[in-house]
């Protein structure tokens, strides 16, 4: 399922004085079963982009089309509904919008708001708990009990035993040890691989747009600046500069490395893989 | 949705109006409530009138700006005036629908008071929009200072003021990113029978509640780590200066006063 954007104008607090123009005239697509980023300076409209691409923005001018289903300026609830049906998202701390009196409950409400029978409904959760290592004995526990950690993980399950075809996350590893920050990440590389869905990434963590994603949209100033590979965008260190982004920090490196003569053959997309380069390069110029 | 609220918020800006002493702000509205019952035909309303659009210029801010303010008390004023259109007698009989009938008294009443109410909040509106809330907490603990002399605790009060105050918007803020979070997992408010949308209430609530009580529970530490102990030997960041212009501004309403006053009839 693609998701289209057709000249969408997103403003806020129309004919206020605090009326602000978050998006200006985008026109572009999301590709069924890509892993996207979306990068940007704070305020650049990352945020106003995934709200409108579920339906908690409407746009104020121009159109979204999620698969058939097109959203205006006036659209009528059932279709704004129909769509976070398809387009799941995980906001920035998800922990904070757990309500239930146990775990299980609290990961059935998003699929039986969405029409699943209760029996159906208590499948998904327990599949996706399960899938994110949340213990059966917990499955009963306030979900107030548990570590944050933990926490996160259940109200992530919650988003995805909607199961949407299309996941947005709103800085998912914010305020995660390093650690979990990684499960998390490769959890959601997972879901990708394995379930063949398509998840847009927003975050300022330039080493995760550049280790996870395929694809990245800059933004800046409500304008969509430049799209493509990510592996094209993010070694480019004079196009980052222009809109004040960090290039990630195997990139440097490499740059680094090149200026002192060390060429790789490829481009490393992660730390082990920068190592087992390093060694291998090391190994050939032994002799 | 929430955004739209007008009353309570505050515009920055560098008009005459905002650079007045809060304490000289809050005593010039409580001036104009009584100001306004003055007026008591066409004449002392037009001049009501003309004083609020006046200071609304003044202050630097589009009238229709603070129209749109209003709109959130229309049903207020819509039922004001028409309570008045029916149960007001006197005068000649404009209508008569048999079991009720409208009076030119009425109509008259009805559009008198109704500008008195709109007159009323427009210039709380107008203070509200032109004065922060510190600012206008500050001046509520220095004017009722008096009031500790019978143990009335000033300053406990004034702090549980600018608390609240200072926590609406992040409030605001997070009951917003809690209503998208649900909606976003299908919860619908919205639509759907009365029952159904008050049950969609907990899921809001809730994590509302907990939020709140853990914040509150931070900012007590907070407040404790850097050795706040109550007002005992306490100084002010923002010290209050109060101006000739402060004094002139309460002198002019005095005056607008007088002149309703005098044009009585």
């Amino acid at each position: 399922m693609n998701i289209n954007f057709k000249n969408l104008t997103s403003i806020y607090h129309q004919n206020t004085p605090f009326e602000h123009l978050a998006l200006d005239d985008i026109t572009t697509t999301f590709e069924e079963g890509v892993y996207y980023g979306i990068i940007g300076h704070t305020g650049s409209g990352k945020s106003t982009m995934i709200q409108t691409l579920n339906g908690l923005l409407l746009p104020s001018r121009g159109e979204v089309r999620v698969g058939n289903i097109v959203l205006r300026r006036k659209s009528r609830q059932k279709d704004i509904h129909q769509v976070k049906k398809h387009v799941g998202m995980v906001f920035q701390f998800p922990e904070h919008q757990l309500f239930e009196e146990t775990v299980l409950k609290d990961v059935m409400f998003g699929p039986k708001n969405m029409g699943m029978d209760r029996a159906t409904a208590e499948e998904k959760a327990k599949h996706y708990l399960q899938l994110l290592n949340i213990d059966a004995s917990l499955f009963d526990a306030s979900p107030f009990d548990l570590s944050g950690g933990q926490m996160r993980k259940v109200a992530i399950a919650g988003i995805l035993a909607m199961e949407p075809e299309v996941l947005i996350l709103d800085e998912p590893t914010a305020g995660l040890d390093p650690k979990s920050h990684i499960e998390t990440m490769e959890l959601f590389k997972r879901i990708h691989q394995d379930m063949g869905i398509t998840v847009i990434l927003v975050t300022h963590d330039m080493n995760d747009v550049f280790q996870y994603t395929d694809k990245v949209k800059i933004l800046n100033e409500g304008h969509l600046v430049k799209e493509g590979r990510t592996a094209d965008l993010l070694t480019n260190e004079v196009l980052l500069e222009k809109f004040s982004l960090e290039p990630p920090d195997i990139v440097r490196l490499i740059h680094d490395l090149e200026e002192k003569g060390i060429h790789f053959d490829q481009m490393p997309k992660d730390a082990e893989a920068f190592v087992r380069l390093y060694e291998e390069w090391g190994a050939n110029h032994a002799q | 949705m929430l955004s739209k609220m007008l009353l309570g918020r505050y515009i920055p800006g560098s008009s005459i109006i905002h650079q007045l002493d809060p304490r000289a702000k809050i005593l010039a509205v409580v001036m104009f409530m009584a100001i306004v019952f003055f007026a008591n035909h066409w004449t002392g309303y037009g001049l009501l009138i003309l004083f609020i659009i006046t200071l609304t210029k003044m202050a630097g801010l589009s009238l229709r700006f603070l129209f749109n303010g209003l709109k959130l008390i229309l049903i207020l004023l819509l039922f004001t005036f028409f309570m008045h259109l029916f149960f007001t007698k006197g005068g000649t009989v404009l209508i008569d629908g048999g079991f009720f009938t409208i009076e030119s008294e009425g109509v008259i009443n009805g559009i008198y008071i109704t500008i008195r109410l709109a007159m009323l909040v427009l210039i709380t509106t107008i203070m509200t929009l032109t004065t922060s809330p510190l600012q206008l907490t500050d001046a509520i603990e220095r004017i009722c200072r008096p009031l500790k002399a019978i143990r009335v605790p000033v300053h406990e009060i004034a702090l549980m003021m600018s608390i609240s105050l200072r926590f609406i918007p992040t409030l605001m803020d997070e009951t917003e990113k809690i209503i998208k979070a649900q909606s976003a997992r299908g919860s619908t408010f919205m639509t759907g029978s009365l029952k159904s949308r008050l049950q969609a209430l907990t899921p809001i609530f809730i994590p509302l509640f907990i939020s709140s009580f853990k914040r509150a529970e931070e900012l007590a530490i907070a407040m404790e780590v850097r050795g706040y102990q109550g007002e005992e030997g306490r100084t002010y960041y923002r010290v209050l200066n109060w101006q000739f212009r402060d004094t002139a501004a309460l002198i002019m309403m005095i005056i607008f006063g007088i002149i309703l006053w005098m044009i009585r009839q």
